[in-house]
This record gives structure tokens, sequence and C-alpha cells, in this order.
């Protein structure tokens, strides 16, 4: 049988090691200057030749020719080393062989002198695994090994290496190969082989490597059955798709034309491709318009010349805002690792999430349109579709539909919620001298929030000729309506979980801001000064502005005397009023029972 | 040149076969793809022509001895390890099993072959275990691994191994496949494939019986009814439906799919539609519902799948996803 590509072309001398310039000079300057340390420790991801590497410093240490040409590949120990039969090199799986005896094992032959080379060399591969009684059991001898004896060990995963053994070696990080190199040495590899190739071809194997040399030859080698490898049969094996398809797909997105877009992927997915391999090319290309848009299009350097001048147009028509969302989308589409029933849905989902997303919230322009704010990007009805083909408008096709279910939708003048704002004489008496038709809009103002998860509460901010608070009202109004949304990124998140059941009743004579719990557990804990100080923190980050807090229970909460305004929760409503209870009687059919 | 029996996926099967022809089958292949879509027959046509003794060109020729140890599961230089139930991993004794295997010379044929199924369930000792002998074993070693996906393995087993990937059939290979060699008839065929999201083992398993495709039906029916019902036997019917946890994940499943085909209704994208038999009221509902609406559900849905893994109370979940739905008069 023929051996792997990868096997067969490991490099031999320290010219061929590709990407790993300091760590070959290094060696290189060690090997002259006779300075050869008794340990090292080669780290990196993997194929990236640090197995290679070992094995180079195996024959270097040895060889018999001059200083300045080892290894040479020709004396006896180098042959030896390279068809794997010399004695004095030893190389141990250490993935395998975890435990501490086998540590002992080879421990009791380490003072043995080498048989035939000068130094014994003993290569531990994947030695991450090794049990930590391993570990210590290779500590004395790791520190001062018989003069004839070198380790060398090699992982992939440094950080579960001990510190211990980590200061007794010396330590090589071997990088990502980039690109470039990768291309190279793989046109090298194929004329030798006699394997015709694109020059696009080879370029896709290498983008797929990401870094890796071996996952790049082993590629090649998989792709070389046939007489010659063309960008399309890599295409085909990758799942990946021809640049044309993700760009019509960000054509449709740009354009929001979701029939066309579903009918790419669609197309594309039934034709061999990859979801996720898709979703990873279209990330990748939404990314490159960012940096065009950006201004940075230049470090872009995937499109072709010809492909420019289209990205550049698309991306004029996509606002960063939007960009950012859709990569947001398709990446989380990239990263997922459960696989549905339809292998293509999240992909679709996806697409038309980001094709029908708003500008992303901006807490800075909230004020200017409260009502176009989306708090939740996937709640229903705040995601206006541009272009839907639906012609109702979001309200009455939600209203129609869904009579029962979406009570937030209900118009508001009969909502529960203003009657008992009507009936609380603070309200009025607020409402009495201000606007007065302005009152049951700003009620309403997020027909979005469900009634259910935030209060109804009168809003400071509509009141006019307010002088103390105006600077504040934009930052109170925006917290208001996105309340959940900021919630969800507030660090730690059980943190987050508590300040759910808050909701922002607005700010008090000191200018802090008012957060209105239901339970008290709540109240107290995030009152308490580590956590409001984390709070407090991150709004004030978010608004730009210093924000202080106060958390009351929303019974306990009255508007400041002197500015008298709305009231949260008037403190008793009478039981059939209130909307958990009537709901409860209109759609479960609930009977009220009396304990009195 | 005759065919492998393996639906779909020709340029993997073409690409094997050409190794077998020259000789070159690569020492470690690494198969992946979705549950039921062929990898393990892939995997063992494979085996089975890397092993056959015949010298012509139809190997596996399914005659020679050697074919038939293989068939009855005697074979003495294959030897293939999986986890032991869907919820056990895959263990590191197994793995060394499989090392002892491969040690020792090949028996009666010019190579050995271990088959590893289900390397998403290794351990990660089990996994590590695996590291060197995939890089480098004996000349005569070939190792198979079947997993579901690269990214649930160690990059460092990937990067060793060559791999093939297997993705969802396109539904008219299935319903072809369906038609030709199981002799389904045409329209079954059809409802099956559309049904089967690319994975012809389930299909196959569905039209023989063993799998009960009216699952998926029944599931479509509940969600049909449930719009147009109210609350109170909306939530007698969510605890019907979580009572019986083992077929709740296809329900879910099934309702996306649904969910799936009124979004591609609304978008004016008929083509790709599943539930084609049930057009009408995917029409209907896809005018009273807005887009918006349609994404949140899917979204929801979605999430119940997630929750549903992670040990979710089923029933709390049916209920709150009963909430979501809209209701169609």
């Amino acid at each position: 049988m023929a051996q792997a590509l990868y096997r067969r072309w490991r490099p031999q001398t320290f010219d061929d090691v590709v990407g790993q310039e300091h760590i070959v000079q290094t060696l290189r300057h060690a090997l002259r200057t006779e300075h050869i340390h008794h340990a090292y420790l080669l780290a990196g991801p993997r194929g990236t030749g640090k197995t290679t590497t070992a094995r180079l410093i195996a024959k270097a240490v040895n060889c018999l020719a001059p200083l300045d040409e080892r290894p040479c590949n020709r004396c006896e120990i180098c042959q030896a080393v390279n068809d794997g039969r010399l004695m004095d090199l030893v190389e141990i799986d250490a993935a395998s062989n975890t435990g501490v005896d086998n540590i002992r094992d080879l421990l009791e032959k380490v003072g043995y002198r080498p048989a035939q080379a000068t130094y014994k060399v003993y290569v531990v591969d994947e030695v991450h695994m090794l049990s930590t009684a391993a570990f210590n059991a290779l500590l004395k001898t790791l520190e001062e090994p018989p003069p004839h004896v070198i380790f060398v060990l090699a992982t992939t995963e440094v950080h579960k290496i001990p510190e211990t053994i980590l200061s007794r070696c010396q330590r090589f990080e071997f990088r990502r190969i980039p690109l470039g190199a990768l291309v190279d040495r793989l046109g090298v590899i194929a004329t030798a082989e006699g394997v015709a190739t694109e020059p696009e071809a080879l370029e896709l194997i290498a983008r797929a490597a990401t870094g890796s040399m071996r996952d790049a030859i082993s590629l090649l080698d998989q792709l070389s059955g046939g007489d010659s490898i063309t960008a399309d049969y890599v295409r085909l094996m990758l799942g990946a798709e021809r640049r044309e398809v993700v760009r019509s797909l960000l054509a449709a997105w740009v354009d929001r034309d979701l029939s066309e877009g579903l009918g790419v992927i669609n197309r594309a997915i039934d034709g061999g491709a990859d979801p996720r391999q898709l979703a990873r090319q279209a990330a990748d290309a939404l990314r490159g318009l960012l940096l065009i848009r950006l201004g940075a299009g230049q470090t872009w350097t995937d499109p072709t010349t010809e492909e420019r001048p289209l990205f550049d147009e698309m991306a004029l028509k996509a606002d960063p805002d939007r960009l950012v969302a859709a990569v947001r989308c398709f990446s989380d589409v990239a990263a997922r690792q459960r696989t549905g029933w339809q292998p293509q849905l999240p992909l679709e989902l996806a697409f038309v999430e980001a094709a029908l997303k708003p500008a992303a919230l901006q807490p800075g322009q909230a004020s200017q349109s409260p009502t176009s704010q989306s708090p939740a990007a996937t709640k229903p009805a705040q995601v206006s579709a541009p272009s839907p083909p639906s012609k109702m408008t979001r309200l009455d096709a939600a209203h129609a539909a869904m009579p029962d279910t979406v009570p937030a939708l209900r118009p508001a003048g009969d909502s529960p919620a203003s009657k008992r704002l009507a009936q609380s004489p603070i309200t009025t008496a607020a409402g009495a001298d201000t606007n007065a038709d302005s009152r049951p809009n700003k009620v309403r103002e997020a027909p979005a929030i469900p009634p259910l998860e935030v209060e109804p509460v009168g809003d400071p901010a509509s009141v006019p000729g307010d002088g103390a608070l105006a600077a504040d009202s934009g930052m109170v109004d925006t917290a208001k309506a996105n309340w959940l949304e900021i919630v969800k990124q507030v660090q730690p998140v059980h943190l987050g979980a508590l300040l759910r059941d808050a909701s922002v009743g607005g700010v008090d004579q000191d200018g802090h801001l008012v957060l209105l719990f239901q339970h008290a557990f709540h109240c107290e804990r995030v009152a308490q000064e580590a956590n409001a100080r984390k709070v407090e923190d991150y709004l004030s980050q978010t608004f730009g502005q210093k924000v202080r807090l106060r958390c009351v229970m929303a019974q306990e909460w009255q508007a400041p005397k002197t500015k008298p305004r709305g009231t949260t929760k008037p403190a008793a409503i009478p039981i059939e009023e209130d909307e958990l209870v009537r709901r409860a009687q209109q759609e479960l059919g609930a009977v009220p029972r009396r304990n009195d | 040149m005759s065919q492998w029996p393996v639906v779909g996926h020709r340029w993997a099967v073409q690409q094997l076969r050409h190794a077998i022809e020259v000789g070159e089958v690569p020492h470690a292949l690494l198969i992946t793809g979705p549950e039921s879509v062929g990898k393990r027959t892939l995997a063992q046509q494979l085996i089975a022509a890397m092993l056959c003794r015949a010298t012509g060109e139809e190997r596996p020729c399914g005659r020679c001895p050697s074919c038939r140890k293989l068939a009855s599961g005697n074979h003495p230089d294959f030897y293939g390890v999986e986890s032991e139930d869907r919820t056990t991993h895959l263990r590191i004794e197994q793995i060394r099993d499989v090392e002892r295997f491969l040690t020792l010379t090949p028996n009666e044929s010019p190579c050995k072959v271990a088959l590893i199924s289900d390397f998403e369930r290794a351990t990660v000792g089990a996994a590590n275990a695996l590291l060197k002998t995939l890089e480098e074993p004996p000349t005569y070693a070939h190792l198979i691994l079947l997993a579901t996906d690269a990214d649930l393995l160690l990059p460092t087993i990937v990067s060793r191994a060559q791999q093939i990937v297997l993705r969802p059939l396109a539904s008219h290979e299935i319903e072809g496949a369906l038609i030709a060699t199981w002799g389904v008839e045409a329209g079954l065929a059809g409802r099956l494939a559309r049904l089967a999201g690319g994975r012809i083992g389930w299909a196959v398993r569905a039209a023989t019986g063993q799998e009960p495709q009216t699952q998926m039906e029944v599931a479509v029916e509940a969600l049909a009814s449930a719009l147009r019902e109210d609350l109170p036997s909306r939530f007698e019917r969510a605890q019907a439906l979580a009572r019986d946890t083992a077929t709740l994940a296809e329900t879910l499943e099934a309702w996306l799919t649904f969910w799936r085909d009124v979004l591609l209704l609304q978008t004016g994208n008929e083509v790709a539609l599943v539930n084609l038999e049930r057009r009408d009221l995917l029409g209907s509902i896809g005018k009273a519902v807005d887009i918006a609406m349609t994404l949140h559900i899917l979204a929801e849905l979605d999430h119940s799948q997630d929750a549903i893994l992670a040990n979710a109370n089923a029933q709390l979940l049916v209920e709150a996803l009963m909430l979501e739905l809209p209701t169609l008069s």
C-alpha cells in the first residue's frame, strides 16, 4: 500500500519546514554553537510540524556531518532515523501510555548509554495526556537527565501541561502556517507527484486546511485520485459553494428578496452543498462587506478584481448595523452543532431573519422613535417586514391572527391597564395639565412588549416642560422599551435573571433610575452593593451617561410628590380587574372563589 | 463497472472505487454525515471490497470465501467497535482492543481493517489513545471512523484522516431509489422522500414498516387541530403530548417542518414544500399570520428542541408553545 502523502512528504531537513522560521532559526543556531538543551517542549496546533521537528532534532544532534550541515540526511544515523530504525530515538505515544508505570519503565532505561549515536533522544508525543502521577514521576529526570539524554515533548494542548514541566523545558510555540506558504508547498508536492492542479483548487485546499499542513496535504492526497484537480472537484468534496452562489445569496439579502434567497439556498443544498459551510461562506463575505463599508476594504483580500466592484456596490446599500446583525445570524448557524431533520432550516431562518432585521438596537436613537425599536429580535410584531408578501400591516395581521393569545395588540383604549391608570387620581391629575392625547399612546408605547412582562407605568418622559429630567427622558424611554433586551446582556447571567423581574419605573428626585420589583427577594439581591454596582456600570456604559440605581418594590413606589405623574400599580385593584385574573376567567374559564 | 449498492454520494463512491482499483486506499478514513444517511453502508462496501479476493473489477464480488465470511461476521481481518447503545460512550478499552487487533499481522488477507462507529461519542481519553495509531499505523492496517460531524471530534483526529463528508440526499434521489430498489409505489415514495429530509435510511425503514412514519402525520394533524382550538382544549392536548416523551422530539421536528412550509409559502417559494398534501391549510395560515410571527414560532420550536435535550419539563414546554400558537378562526 502506498504511504499517505503527508507521511511521504514529512520534511527531512530544516529547509523543508514551512512557516516556522522563528523555531528553525533558533534551533539551527543552537546546533551550530552546540548549545543543546536537554529538554524541549514543542507546542502548537495540529499539522504545524511538531513531530517533524522532534525527529529533526534527533537527527541533527546525532548527525555525523560537520556542525553547519546538520542534519545531512546522508550519514547512516540520518538514514536510520528516516527509516524509523535508529535504536537511540525512542518515540513514545503518551496518549496510549498515560500511566505512571509507563514512565517508570522509561526512566529505568534512561541510564543506559546510547547504542549507536551520541545522544539518546526521547520523543514523547501527545504529552498532554499523561496522568498527573506520570508527569510528576518525570520531573526529576527532566530537570537533570544523564548527559547523553535529550527529551522532546510535543503537544497540541499546552495548557494541560503542569507548570513544573513547562519550567524545565525550552518551549517552542508553533504557529499556523500562512495561506501563501501552504499553497506554495502544495504546488511543489503536486508537481513532484505528477498531479495537474488548478491554482484556484490549491488555494481552496489551503483555505480549508486553516493553517495545518497535514490537513492540506491529506486533502491533496484524497483529491489526487483522478487525472487532475479542478476547483469544482474540490468544492464538491468540501461541500463549498461557488462564489457566484454566495454572491447571489448576498444580493438577495441586500434587496431583502426572501423568495430569491430561499431559492438560492435550496438549490445549493440540493446540489450537495453543506448548509454550515454555506453559512460560513456567507458570514465571511458579509464580514468583507462590513470591512468595505467601514472603509477597510483593502484588508479583505478574498475577492478577485472582477468581483470587487460588485461587492462595493452591495456594501453601499447595506448599513453597518444591518451587516453586523447579518454576520451574527449566519455565524450562529455556522457554529451550530445540532443538526435537525431539515438540515437547511437553520440557514433559511438565519437568512430570513437577517434580511428582515431592522437596524440593531442602539440606545442613542431610541428617543427619536421608541416604537420602532425591537427589544427582542425574534419576538413577533417587532420584526417589521420591509417588503413582505403579506399586504397587511403588522398590527392588523397579528391582531386578526391571534385575538386570544397575544393581548398586547389590543387597541389601547379598552386595555385594562389604561383603565387602571385612568382611575388613578395622580395620573389623571398629571394628564390634565399636560398633553392629554399623548398619554394613551405612551401607555401603549411598545405594542411589542406584552403587558404580562412589563408593568404598564405612567411615563415621566411624556410630560413636556419637564426641565430637570429632560436629559434623562430619552434614556428612560429606551430603557423601558428595551428592558428585557438590555437585561439579557447583563453579566453575570444570574444577575440578568434577577433583573428580569424588574421594570423601569422612572427617575426619582435624586436622579436615580428607579427599578420596580415584583418580589422582595429579587429586589434585595439586586440592591446589594456589589450587584448594584455591576448593573450601574453596565447601564452607564450602555447609555453613555452616569446611571445610579434605586431598587424598590413595585407596590411601594410612588412617583416623586413634587412632580406627580403615573404610579406603577395602585395598591388596591379589585381582583376582577387584574389582567391575569381577567384572562384566566375569559380564556381558561376560571371562576373566582372567595376565601373570606 | 457495476455500481455499489449505495444510494447517492456518487463522488464518494467513485473516489473509493478508484482507490480500490489502484490499490491506494488511505490508511485512515473518516466518514461523516447525519444519521441514516448511508455512512455504514458505504463503509461496509468499502471494507468488503478491500478484503475481497476476486481478481476482476467487480469487487466486492459477494461470492468468494472472504466476502462470505465478512457477511456472516466471521472475517478474521476485520474488527468493528461501536458504542454499546445510543447513550454510552466509546471507551478507551475498546480503542485499545482495536490497537491490539492491528498489531498482529493479517491472517489471510493482504490488509486488516478496523471500523470504529459513533466516534463522536468517544471519550477524550479514547480519542487521544487513537492518535498515534491513526497517524502511522502498521503498513497493512486500515482504520475507518464513522461520526456524525467532524466538528465534534478532536481536530487532531480529523487532520490525520482523509475525510469523506456525506451530505443529506436530494429528495428526488431518495424517491428514485425507493421506487427502483425497494419497490415502493410512486405516491408513497414521493411523500416519504420529502419527509425524510435527505436520510435514505429513515425513508427505507419507514417504507418497510420499521419506523412509524405515521408519527409525523399524527403530529401535523395535532398541530392543525390545535390551531383551531381555545386554550383549555389546547392545554389538554399539551398534557397528552407531553406524556409521551419518546415521541415528543419527533413531534416538534414535524411541527418545525410544518412551519417551515408556512414560511416558504409566505416568501413565495413553493418548490421545497414538505407537507404538500396540506397545501391549503398551509396557505390559509400563511395568509392569516404575518412573517414575523412565523419566524417567532420557528425560533420557539427550535428553542424547545434544545430545551428537551437539556431535560426541560415537557408539559410546561408544550403548554408554552400552545400559548404562542396563533388561533385560526
